[in-house]
C-alpha cells in the first residue's frame, strides 16, 4: 500500500497515541495498516516506543504520609467552596482594591477617602456602590483602563471565550488562566464598575481586577 | 532539588470512572471523607505529572496540594464534559504553570543567579533540570526533555502518562492539532539530542 506524504505525516504524528492505546478504533486501524506496509514507519514506531517507554517510567514522588493528609485536611475549612457565590462577591466588594498602586505617600488620604465613601454608602445604600466610589477616587485621571480576569479553576479557554463573548468583551489570554481586557478610553468609572461586578458575579470567574495604564 | 531522597509510593491509581464522578459530587457538597478518598486516589497521578515538570520537592508538594485544594473549592463546577482525571490534570497544569511562573519572577526580582538555569535556551526552552550531572540514561533523557520548551514538555509527559491527544487538548486548553505538533516537534528534538550524545534507547 503506497503511503502519501500527508498520510505519512499523520502517521508520524499519531504514533505516540497509537502506542499508548488511546486512538479511536478507526484511527488505530488506519495507523496499523500504514505501519505494517512501511519499514520506515515501522522503524519510527520502534524508536518512538523506546522513547515513550523510557519517558513513561515513574518519577520518584514523596511518600504519602498520614501527616501530609492531615495537613491538607486541616486546610479545608479555610477553603470556601464555590457553593455560595453571593457571599463571596459581597466579601470582595467590601475590600478597597489596588490601593498599593499609588505609593505609600498617597495611600493615607486615598484610604481615608475610600473609607469615607464606604462609611457613607454603608449607611444609605447596598454595599456594592462603595467600590464605585473607591474607583472614582482612584481612577479619575487615568483614562486608559484594562481589566485582568482570572478564570476559575476548571474553566477551559473555550468556556472563557464564551463568557467574554456573552459580555461583548475582547479578551487577550495571558498566562495561567489570566485574561486581559482592554477597555476603550471613554469607559466611565461607572461602566468599569459594572463590568467588574458582572465578571466577579459570574461563577466562571475567580477574580477580576482593574489596571490603569500606569501598571 | 531533593529528588534523590524521594521514594515512590504505592497508592491506588485512579481512572476516570463513575466512582470518581460520584466522589466529586460528594466533595462538592462539603464531604471531607470523600475529599480524602479523592486525594488519596489522585495523589500519585497528579504527583507523577507535577514532578516531571519540577524536580523541586517542596515546590512539587505545594503544587500537588494546591491542586487538590482547588478541586475541593471547585468540585461544584465540574460539568461532566470531560473525565474527572482530565479535569483534575487541567487544574494541576494551570497550578504548575502559575507556580513556575511565580518562581521565575521571584528569582528575577531577587537577581537570583539560579534563574540562569531556568532561562530559555537557544530553542526558547526552559531548562529546569539544567543538565544535572547526568550519569544515567534516564537522567540524561530527563535533562534533554528539560531543554524542550515547557509546552512541549507538558504534552510529551501527558502522552507518556497515557493521555489521549483530545484529553491533552482539554488539559492544556489548546487545539488538538497543536498537541500533535508539540509532541511531534518534541520527539524530533529529543532524537537530535540523543543522537548528538551518542545515546541509543
Amino acid at each position: 500500500m503506497a503511503t502519501s506524504d500527508t498520510e505519512k505525516h499523520e502517521t508520524l504524528e499519531l504514533l505516540p497515541w497509537y502506542l499508548n492505546g488511546t486512538l479511536s478504533d478507526e484511527e488505530a486501524e488506519r495507523i496499523r495498516k500504514r505501519v505494517e506496509s512501511s519499514p520506515e514507519l515501522q522503524a519510527e514506531l520502534d524508536e518512538t516506543g523506546a522513547l515513550f517507554e523510557a519517558l513513561g517510567d515513574d518519577v520518584p514522588v514523596p511518600m504519602l504520609t498520614h501527616e501530609r493528609i492531615e495537613s491538607v485536611m486541616a486546610r479545608l475549612d479555610e477553603q470556601p467552596q464555590h457553593t455560595n457565590p453571593v457571599s463571596r462577591l459581597i466579601g470582595r466588594l467590601r475590600r478597597p482594591r489596588r490601593l498599593s498602586l499609588f505609593g505609600s505617600g498617597a495611600l493615607i488620604p486615598v484610604a481615608l477617602a475610600a473609607a469615607a465613601v464606604l462609611v457613607a454608602v454603608v449607611v444609605t445604600v447596598p454595599q456594592p456602590v462603595s467600590e464605585e466610589g473607591v474607583y472614582k477616587t482612584l481612577y479619575e485621571d487615568r483614562p486608559s483602563i484594562s481589566v485582568l480576569v482570572e478564570v476559575a479553576d476548571g474553566v477551559s479557554g473555550a468556556d472563557a471565550q464564551v463568557l467574554f463573548e456573552e459580555l461583548s468583551l475582547e479578551a487577550e489570554p495571558q498566562t495561567g488562566g489570566i485574561y486581559r481586557v482592554d477597555l476603550p478610553n471613554e469607559t466611565s468609572v461607572a461602566e468599569l464598575y459594572e463590568i467588574l461586578q458582572t465578571l466577579r458575579a459570574d461563577g466562571r470567574v475567580a477574580d477580576a481586577q482593574a489596571l490603569t495604564e500606569e501598571d | 532539588m531533593g529528588q534523590a531522597t524521594l521514594t515512590a509510593t504505592p497508592t491506588t491509581d485512579c481512572d476516570s470512572s463513575a466512582d470518581d464522578a460520584d466522589l466529586l459530587k460528594q466533595v462538592a457538597v462539603g464531604d471531607k471523607a470523600a475529599f480524602e478518598a479523592l486525594y488519596r486516589r489522585y495523589y500519585r497521578r497528579v504527583s507523577q505529572f507535577v514532578y516531571r515538570l519540577t524536580p523541586d520537592r517542596q515546590l512539587g508538594e505545594e503544587i500537588v496540594d494546591d491542586t487538590m485544594l482547588a478541586v475541593w473549592r471547585s468540585a461544584g463546577k465540574f460539568a461532566g464534559r470531560s473525565k474527572v482525571s482530565t479535569w483534575v490534570l487541567g487544574i494541576a497544569y494551570r497550578r504548575t504553570m502559575k507556580t513556575l511562573d511565580r518562581e521565575m519572577k521571584h528569582r528575577c526580582a531577587n537577581h537570583d543567579e539560579a534563574v540562569l538555569e531556568m532561562q530559555p535556551d537557544e530553542d526558547g526552552a526552559r531548562d529546569p533540570l539544567a543538565m544535572v550531572a547526568a550519569n544515567t540514561m534516564q537522567r540524561q533523557l530527563g535533562a534533554f526533555v528539560g531543554r524542550l520548551n515547557i509546552d512541549q514538555q507538558v504534552a510529551l509527559h501527558l502522552t507518556a502518562l497515557g493521555h489521549s491527544y483530545p484529553e491533552i487538548s482539554v488539559i492544556v486548553d489548546c487545539p488538538a492539532n497543536t498537541v500533535k505538533t508539540r509532541v511531534f516537534k518534541a520527539r524530533h528534538k529529543l532524537k537530535g539530542y540523543l543522537s548528538d550524545a551518542g545515546i541509543r534507547l
